[in-house]
C-alpha cells in the first residue's frame, strides 16, 4: 500500500485502506480527521449536511442525545451577509462548533463529531455570475455575492478546531442564466462538458485556490482537494502535478489528504419549463448527467482507477446528491469512501421513514417476491392511523423506542413539526446501521452479493412521497418552489357517528 | 377572606389541597393530584393543540418540568378523529405522554373558527367546513369525544357569547351553560378518572356572575373555570370579574382562567386566587422569532441581535440559555437570529425557552407564596419588566393588585 513517504515526510497518512474487494472498487477504511487527536471515521460512511449550522429538524440537544452522526458538513456561505462586511461569525471570534451550539458528546470519553468545512453548502445553488480569480460566487443567506478567497481563509482560521476537515473553494464549470429563468439569481449549468480554453482556465484557478488552501491549512487539518467536474483527468493533469509538487520548479510539498468529487447536476435545479414544486419528485427524475464519459471526473460516472497513483490511497468524498440507498450503494461500489447525507434529510422532509436493511444473510434474498419499498411513507394516514408498532420492529432509535407509527402519521398529516423530528432521528439511525452493514459486508467479502440482493429486494424509485415541511427550510427550497402551503383543513366530522 | 388550612377537596379523580396562602393577597399554592400525577399550582399549561408542542418531543416537554398540557378537542376530533382515538386508547397513548392532559369542550373553537355557528338549546349548530352539511355539537357529543381522548381534566360545553355582549343574550347564555353542565355531568362516562370542570359565564355582568357561581357551586364539580373572558374586554374589567368570582367560588377547588397566559395577566390573576392558566401565545410567538423574558419580549429577527453573543436571557436556566458546561445548549441570540423563522429548529429552541419561562414564572410565584413573600415577588416582577419605570406600570394592574392589598408602586426591598 501507500507511497506516503514521498508525499508527507512529517504527517502521517490520514487515510488507511483496511480492505479491498476483488470485483468491486468498494473499500473498507479509516479516515483520521484530526492532526492531533485519534478521531477517525470508519469508511464507507456518510457526512450529514447542515443548514445554517443546524441538522434539519433537530435541536442541538436532540442531535447530541438521540443520533450518532459520523460527521457534519457546514458551508460557510450560510454565515455571511449579502453585503461585504465582517460576518457576525467573524465578529463573534468563536469556533463555529460553539457558534451553532454543536454540543460535546454526552459520553465524555467520546471525541467531538468531525466537521467538514466548506465555502459552499452541499449541493450548492448555481450562481448567476462566474467567480473571479480572487473571489468565489456564492449564495448567502440573503442573496448572491462574491466571497473573497482571502475572507474565506480568514474565517476558516478563526472557526477551525482540531476535529475538522477542510474543503478548498472550488470554481465550477460555467453556468449560464438562460433567458426566462424563474426568479433572479437562478442559473442553470448549461455546459455539460467543458471546452479546452475554459477547462485550462478552470484548472488553473482551482489549482491556485487548492494550493493556497493546502499551504495555509494542511499542517493543521486534513484538506481534501476537488476534482473538477466535467473535465477529463488528462485535462487536469497539470492541476494534479502542481498540487503534488511534480511540476518543474515546484516547491509544493503539502499533503493531500483526499479528493472531493461533485456532480454537474443538482437535484435542486428545476427544468425551466417545469412547474413542479416537489423536491422529492425532482430527486427522482432521470439522471440529468448527459455524458457518461468515464474519463470525465463526474461523481455519478467516475472511475477512480484514473486518479494519479499517488492519490489512490487518499480518502474520497462523494458530494453528489444521492437519491436513496440504491445510489449510495452504487457510489460506494465505485470506490467512494464518504457520501453526502442529503438523501437522509430529504427523505425525512418527504415524510418517509426508512425501512431498509442491507441483506446480509443469503437465505433472505432472491426469493422471487415482489420488491419492497425502502421506506414507509407516512402520508398514508388510512394505513397507519391506528398502527401502534414502531417504524421498524427491532429498531433501537429514540423514535421507535418511544413512539409509534400512528403518532407519526397523525403528526405528519396535521403538519406538526414533531413529525419531521421523529422521522429524522429514525432515518439517521437507520442510515448509520446501513453503513455498519456495508462495512461488515466489505470485511466479509460479501458486499457485491449483498448489493445485488438489495437492488432485487427494494424498489429504487418510490412514489407517493411529498415535501410539505411547515416552513421552507434550506435555501434550495426557493428553487423548488414554495412548500409553505397551509394544509387544507378537513371538515369536522359528526361526533356521534364519525361519518 | 382566607380560609383556614388545610383546604382539601377529594373527588373520585382528584385530590386538591391548598398548601400555602399568601397572608396579604388571595394567592395560594396547591397540590392537585390526578390520574396522571401531581400538578403543583399556580401552573401554566402549554397548549399542544394537535397532540404535540411545536416540534418538541414529549421527552423535552417533560424535561422542562411540565406536568400538564392542553390538547384541543376540536382538532383531535378532526385529526386523528374519535374512532382512531378509541382504537389507540386515548391521547396519552397517542403522544406517549405520561403526565396529565386537559381538553377544552371544542365549543370555543367551533364558535371562533366557524363564524357561522348558531346556538340552540340542543347544542352548537354549524355547517361542516368540509362539505357544508349541517352539524350539531351537543354537550353529550363534546363529553363523549373528551371521554375518547381520555384527558384528566375535561371541560363542559358552554354557551359562548362575545365578552362585550350586553342584554338578554348574556343571561340566556349563562343559564344555558348551567343546564349544559348538568347534561355534561350526566354524559361523563368516566368520572372516576376524568375531572369535569364547570365554566362560569355571565360576561361583564357581576350579578349574573354571582348567580352562575352559586349555581355551579351546587353542582360540586372537581374544578371550576372562569370563562367568557379574554375576548377584547379591558383588562380592568377582566380583573373585576375574576376578583369577584374567586371570592364566591369554593376555597378548596382549583380555579382556572381559560386562555390567559401573558406574564402580567397571570401574576395579577394569581394574586386574585387563580390556580391554572393556558395560552397559545408563548409557543405561537416562538415561531415568529419572539422570546419572552422577564424584561419583555425580544424579536430575535431584529438586526440588532445579529452580533449579540449572549444568551436569550442572562441567568435563565432553560435548556437553550444554560451553557454547554452547565448541561444546556448555550444558544446565543446571534445564532437564533440566523435561524429564527428560517429553520424549524429555531422555533423549537425558542419554544423551549418560552415554555420554560412560563413554567418557571409560576414555579417562582408558588415558591414566593410558600415562603409568604408573594407581594414582594409581584413588586419585583413589575419593577424588572418595566426597568424600574413605575410610571409605565399599567393602571389596570396597579388597581387590580391594590384590590388584593398589593401596592406595586411601593418601594421594593433595597430600592433607593
Ligand atoms: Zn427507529
Ligand atoms: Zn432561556
Amino acid at each position: 500500500m501507500g507511497n506516503e513517504p514521498e508525499l508527507a515526510a512529517n504527517i502521517m497518512q490520514s487515510f488507511k485502506v483496511l480492505q479491498t474487494l476483488p470485483c468491486s472498487a468498494a473499500r473498507l477504511g479509516s479516515f483520521k480527521v484530526s492532526r492531533t487527536v485519534a478521531n477517525s471515521i470508519p469508511t464507507p460512511n456518510f457526512i450529514l449536511p447542515t443548514s445554517r449550522g443546524t441538522v434539519p429538524h433537530l435541536t442541538p440537544e436532540n442531535l447530541q442525545k438521540h443520533v450518532d452522526v459520523p460527521a457534519l458538513f457546514i458551508g460557510l456561505e450560510d454565515f455571511i451577509d449579502k453585503v461585504e462586511m465582517k460576518s457576525p461569525l467573524s465578529l463573534s471570534e468563536t469556533k463555529i462548533r460553539k457558534y451553532v451550539s454543536i454540543l460535546p458528546p454526552s459520553n465524555p470519553t467520546s471525541l467531538p463529531v468531525p466537521i467538514f468545512l466548506s465555502s459552499r453548502r452541499s449541493n450548492p445553488i448555481p450562481t448567476s455570475q462566474p467567480s473571479s480569480d480572487n473571489t468565489l460566487a456564492v449564495v448567502t443567506n440573503d442573496g448572491f455575492r462574491q466571497f473573497s478567497i482571502r475572507e474565506y481563509f480568514h474565517m476558516v482560521s478563526q472557526v477551525k478546531d482540531e476535529n475538522m476537515v477542510l474543503l478548498p473553494p472550488i470554481d465550477l464549470p460555467l453556468m449560464l442564466i438562460p433567458s426566462g429563468a424563474r426568479g433572479s439569481g437562478i442559473a442553470v449549468r448549461k455546459s455539460k462538458k467543458v471546452g479546452g480554453n475554459r477547462a485550462r482556465k478552470l484548472a488553473t484557478r482551482n489549482e491556485q485556490w487548492s494550493a493556497a488552501t493546502l499551504k495555509k491549512f494542511s499542517k493543521d487539518m486534513p484538506v481534501l482537494i476537488p476534482l473538477i467536474p466535467g473535465i477529463s483527468y488528462s485535462q487536469q493533469q497539470i492541476y494534479f502535478d502542481s498540487l503534488m509538487g511534480k511540476e518543474a520548479g515546484s516547491t509544493n510539498k503539502d499533503v493531500i489528504d483526499g479528493l472531493v468529487v461533485s456532480d454537474l447536476s443538482s437535484p435542486f435545479l428545476p427544468e425551466l419549463d417545469s412547474t413542479t414544486d416537489d423536491v422529492a419528485a425532482l430527486g427522482q427524475k432521470e439522471d440529468m448527467e448527459p455524458t457518461h464519459d468515464p474519463l470525465l471526473t463526474v461523481a455519478r460516472t467516475i472511475d477512480y482507477k484514473m486518479v494519479p497513483e499517488e492519490l489512490k490511497e487518499t480518502v474520497r468524498l462523494d458530494m453528489a446528491y444521492q437519491r436513496g440507498p440504491h445510489e449510495v450503494l452504487r457510489a460506494i461500489e465505485r470506490g467512494s469512501d464518504l457520501v453526502c447525507g442529503d438523501w437522509i434529510s430529504n427523505a425525512t422532509d418527504a415524510g418517509m421513514g426508512f425501512s431498509f436493511k442491507l441483506p446480509e444473510d443469503e437465505a433472505s434474498v432472491h426469493d422471487g417476491h415482489e420488491k419492497k419499498d425502502y421506506a414507509i411513507i407516512f402520508w398514508d394516514n388510512e394505513k397507519y392511523a391506528t398502527d401502534m408498532s414502531p417504524i421498524i420492529e427491532d429498531c433501537k432509535c429514540y423514535t421507535c423506542m418511544s413512539h409509534h407509527r400512528a403518532y407519526i402519521a397523525h403528526l405528519l398529516n396535521a403538519s406538526e413539526m414533531l413529525a419531521w423530528t421523529l422521522l429524522q432521528i429514525h432515518n439517521i439511525y437507520t442510515a448509520n446501521e446501513f453503513m455498519v452493514s456495508i462495512r461488515r459486508a466489505i470485511k466479509n467479502g460479501s458486499l457485491t452479493t449483498a448489493a445485488t440482493s438489495f437492488s432485487h429486494m427494494y424498489v429504487e424509485h418510490m412514489t407517493g412521497a411529498k415535501v410539505n415541511v411547515p416552513r421552507a427550510r434550506g435555501y434550495q427550497v426557493r428553487l423548488a418552489g414554495n412548500t409553505d402551503k397551509k394544509s387544507t383543513e378537513k371538515g369536522f366530522r359528526n361526533l356521534s357517528t364519525g361519518a | 377572606m382566607k380560609g383556614a388550612l388545610p383546604q382539601v377537596s377529594k373527588t373520585a379523580a382528584m385530590t386538591f389541597e391548598v398548601i400555602a396562602q399568601c397572608s396579604t393577597s388571595k394567592a395560594r399554592a396547591s397540590n392537585m393530584t390526578m390520574p396522571h400525577g401531581l400538578v403543583e399550582t399556580p401552573m401554566f399549561m402549554p397548549v399542544a393543540t394537535q397532540a404535540s408542542l411545536k416540534g418538541l418531543t414529549p421527552e423535552q416537554l417533560d424535561d422542562l418540568g411540565c406536568k400538564i398540557c392542553l390538547n384541543n378537542t376540536y382538532h383531535l376530533g378532526l385529526k386523528p378523529g374519535q374512532e382512531v382515538l378509541d382504537v389507540i386508547g386515548g391521547a396519552h397513548k397517542l403522544q406517549s405522554w405520561p403526565h396529565n392532559i386537559l381538553t377544552d369542550s371544542g365549543g370555543f373553537q367551533m364558535v371562533s373558527l366557524l363564524k357561522l355557528a348558531t346556538i340552540t338549546e340542543e347544542g352548537v349548530r354549524f355547517l361542516s367546513p368540509h362539505d357544508g352539511t349541517p352539524m350539531l355539537l351537543t354537550p353529550e357529543h363534546s363529553i363523549e369525544l373528551q371521554n375518547s381522548i381520555g384527558s384528566d381534566i375535561i371541560m363542559q360545553l358552554d354557551d359562548v357569547v362575545a365578552t362585550l355582549t350586553k342584554g338578554p343574550r348574556v343571561e340566556e347564555a349563562m343559564y344555558r351553560s348551567i343546564r349544559w353542565l348538568d347534561r355534561c355531568i350526566k354524559a361523563n362516562k368516566n368520572p372516576d378518572r376524568q375531572n369535569l370542570f364547570a365554566i362560569i359565564q355571565g360576561c361583564l355582568d357581576l350579578e349574573l356572575r354571582t348567580i352562575c357561581c352559586e349555581e355551579m357551586n351546587k353542582r360540586d364539580t372537581p374544578g371550576i373555570a372562569i370563562g367568557g373572558l379574554s375576548g377584547g374586554e379591558d383588562k380592568d374589567q377582566y380583573c373585576k370579574v375574576v376578583n369577584h368570582c374567586t371570592d364566591l367560588l369554593p376555597k378548596n377547588k382549583p380555579i382556572y382562567c381559560m386562555g390567559v397566559g401573558y406574564a402580567e395577566d397571570m401574576i395579577v390573576s394569581v394574586a386574585m386566587g387563580v390556580d391554572l392558566f393556558d395560552c397559545v401565545y408563548p409557543t405561537r410567538t416562538a415561531r415568529f422569532g419572539n422570546a419572552i423574558t422577564s424584561e419583555g419580549v425580544l424579536n430575535l429577527r431584529n438586526k440588532c441581535f445579529e452580533t449579540d453573543f449572549g444568551p436569550v436571557e442572562n441567568g435563565c436556566e432553560c435548556p437553550i440559555c444554560r451553557s454547554a458546561e452547565q448541561g444546556g445548549m448555550g444558544v446565543t441570540r446571534a445564532f437564533l437570529h440566523l435561524i429564527a423563522a428560517k429553520e424549524t429548529t429555531g422555533a423549537h429552541l425558542l419554544t423551549l425557552h418560552n415554555v420554560y419561562y412560563q413554567l418557571n414564572l409560576m414555579r417562582s410565584a408558588r415558591q414566593a407564596i410558600i415562603e409568604d413573600k408573594f407581594p414582594e415577588f409581584v413588586k419585583k416582577f413589575f419593577y424588572k419588566l418595566y426597568a424600574g419605570e413605575k410610571s409605565k406600570y399599567p393602571k389596570w394592574a396597579v388597581e387590580a393588585l391594590q384590590a388584593v392589598n398589593i401596592d406595586i408602586l411601593a418601594k421594593i426591598n433595597g430600592e433607593k
